[in-house]
């Protein structure tokens, strides 16, 4: 089954971004929005025990000093966060409650927060975040990773009634592709298998990345595409060509969504790459299924990213801001 | 598109009580006539009970034969304990949920869901059916809400609460092969209501009941509780849904609990502050102000003073100054 994770974004390919206040659009950065593991056990709608799987990183390190952790709908208080067995301090802080299956994602929610206290003159500001489907395909075959028909809703807005969040769906113009050049430079990158397959610049500001030999991890940022020979050429080069595999293999990451100076300032919902900002909910979610686009990004293959733009509002006057917080769902089919 | 094997289903939303897959009404029944609905359910009171026979009153087309899933949130209340007049013990009080009964004649009981007051101070649920099978669920407490999910074959009754398996008590009979044992699965249905009368005992429920579904297969799918108790019951009853998975994310933002401070700058006059909260604090060791960047809470602007934020000068351009209109100021 696809996996769909929430990515933070950033200036540049490639990168961490540990500075929440500038995830404002641009490319997927490597960082997930919070920490993430799954529960080892299950957890009732009224349980306080909370059992954990040891992150990934084989440590709780980014997970200390949290006070709140995320799982399904549920955000759930915990006192200081030792190991991944937790007594719950309160179940349903935001007034919902779950049912948590053993293998369900448990995310650290507050331990770093993807807002702060700067708002521009309408008392708004802004972040972007990506959705990305990790699924890979060479780990299990059989299992269908496309997600279909992808859509979006706020299932919970902000219990703070002096603050409000809408959302704004942004599709990047190029999709996802991998392949083999068929000759190359440290500038240039070609793969004739492309000509006449893709319009000149359709990948122009995605990010390509060579996927063997030495070179491997290495990637530039493409500054032209040309259909007629199927040629990339990069802003900057490679160090060197000659750490090329014999047969280079490549792959272009999904083109960077656009990039707001600062969080005050509202991206251009103005492209038919962009939707205006709405508050949908589970009945009228937020989807480019019925718009006419370069690819159809409704459906998202492996390695293929949405964006999310997040509108935060908050009334003048508003001295404090407790029971802050919003549910993302993104809902999708795993057939057509 | 409803699944095939739904055959029964009642959410309580709108004024009139709808049974969905047959389209028909439910009715109120009983001293008091106006049911409480609400968004939460329905409020089970007094003498009152809901009555639904289907299609042409002959009876919801359960189609059941060997299997069944009944699933319903229930919010529970629990009055107590009853005196047997004659011997002086406490008895637990029979409170009846909902029962299918037989369609042709009303007067047999084919899916029974009773609830009954413990020592304890918390409830129990008895399913029983017409071969004379019944059990009851481990106690649960009143006064929240729990979502019950019953599903049977005929190798045995499985009842969930919140989507834990429960270890059966007090089980008497044996299962029957077939749920309606002889009769047609043409079924009426009663909420809050028992055909087998209100002796000591027993009493009618007060509690709240939503939400409730009947399949006609057995389904004891975790997920699929989980699914219904987190994201409702069309995840799993409606095509538009089943098919779908959900990923969720709840983004957090509240003010900090524990205040720090995050930057300093002294320019030779004041000292200032910047915390993780967005103050900025400004002052000597003796004195302090703060503000936060979008608070107006030291903004003035009632009696007879008025003022703009913005102060324009004669050519229309904003002055950056504050300006007080047909006012003066005596200090």
């Amino acid at each position: 089954m696809a996996t769909l994770k929430f990515y933070l974004t950033s200036l540049e390919p490639d990168l961490d971004q540990t500075n929440y206040s500038q995830s404002i659009g641009g490319y997927v950065g490597n960082s997930l929005v919070y920490p993430e593991t799954t529960l080892s056990s299950f957890m009732g709608l009224y349980d306080t025990n909370l059992s954990l799987v040891t992150p990934s990183s084989g440590s709780w390190l980014e997970w200390q000093g949290i006070e709140y952790i995320n799982v399904g709908n549920e955000l759930m208080k915990v006192p200081s966060f030792v190991n991944g067995s937790i007594v719950v301090s309160q179940r349903a802080y935001n007034n919902i409650y779950n049912v948590h299956l053993a293998g369900d994602i448990a995310r650290a929610a507050a331990a770093k927060e993807l807002f702060n206290d700067v708002f521009n003159d309408s008392y708004k500001q802004y972040r972007c975040i990506a959705i990305k489907n990790v699924s890979t395909n060479s780990t299990d075959p059989s299992n269908e990773q496309v997600v279909y028909d992808l859509e979006i809703y706020i299932k919970q807005n902000s219990r703070n009634t002096n603050s409000n969040i809408r959302i704004a769906l942004e599709q990047p113009s190029s999709e996802y592709i991998s392949g083999v050049s068929t000759s190359w430079s440290t500038m240039t990158l070609i793969d004739i298998s492309l000509i006449d397959v893709y319009e000149d610049d359709y990948f122009k500001e995605s990010f390509l990345k060579i996927t063997n030999g030495a070179a491997s991890g290495q990637g530039k940022v493409i500054s032209s595409f040309d259909r007629a020979t199927g040629t990339f050429t990069f802003y900057n080069s490679f160090s060197s060509a000659l750490d090329f595999a014999i047969t280079p293999t490549y792959e272009v990451l999904p083109s960077p969504a656009q990039r707001v100076k600062t969080g005050t300032v509202s991206p251009s919902v103005e492209s038919s790459d962009v939707t205006q900002f709405f508050h949908p909910d589970e009945f009228t979610p937020l989807t480019f299924f019925e718009q006419a686009s370069v690819f159809n990004i409704s459906n998202l293959s492996p390695n293929d990213v949405m964006y999310i733009w997040i509108e935060r509002t908050v009334e003048k006057g508003n001295e404090e801001f407790l029971n802050n917080d919003f549910v993302l769902n993104l809902r999708y089919k795993v057939s057509e | 598109m409803f699944i095939n094997s739904l055959k029964f289903l009642v959410r309580f939303g709108g004024s009139a009580i709808l049974e969905e897959v047959s389209q028909t009404n439910l009715v109120v029944l009983g001293d008091d006539i106006i049911a409480s609905i609400s968004d939460s359910g329905y409020a089970m009171q007094d003498d009152q009970y809901l009555f639904g026979d289907g299609l042409s009153s002959n009876g919801f087309n359960t189609s059941i034969t060997k299997e069944y899933t009944l699933g319903f949130w229930l919010f529970p209340i629990s009055p107590g304990l009853a005196i047997d007049s004659d011997t002086g013990n406490l008895l637990s009080i029979e409170m009846p949920v909902i029962v299918f009964v037989d369609g042709s004649s009303a007067e047999h009981s084919i899916i029974d869901v009773t609830e009954y007051t413990q020592t304890s101070g918390n409830n129990s649920l008895k399913v029983s059916e017409r071969g004379g099978y019944s059990a009851f669920s481990e106690e649960y407490e009143p006064d929240k809400w729990h979502h019950f999910w019953i599903t049977r074959d005929s190798n045995g009754l499985q009842i969930f609460v919140d989507a834990v398996e429960q270890t059966l008590q007090d089980e008497s009979g044996t299962i029957s092969e077939k749920v309606t044992e002889g009769l047609n699965s043409f079924l009426y249905t009663y909420i809050n209501h028992s055909l087998d009368g209100y002796g000591e005992a027993v009493a009618k429920n007060g509690g709240v009941i939503d939400d409730i579904f009947l399949l006609n297969i057995k389904n004891n799918s975790q997920s699929d509780m989980q699914r219904v108790i987190n994201d409702g019951v069309l995840y799993v009853i409606d095509d538009i849904f089943t098919s779908t998975n959900i990923v969720k994310s709840d983004v957090f933002m509240n003010d900090p609990e524990m205040i720090t401070v995050n930057s300093m700058i002294d320019d030779l006059s004041y000292i200032f502050i910047g915390r993780n909260d967005g103050k900025i604090m400004r002052g000597s060791p003796l004195f302090w102000e703060t503000r936060k960047s979008f608070s107006d809470k030291e903004e003035y602007n009632s009696g007879g003073i008025s003022v703009s934020l913005k102060g324009i000068d004669i050519n229309g351009k904003d002055t950056g100054f504050l300006e007080l209109n047909k006012n003066t100021i005596r200090l």
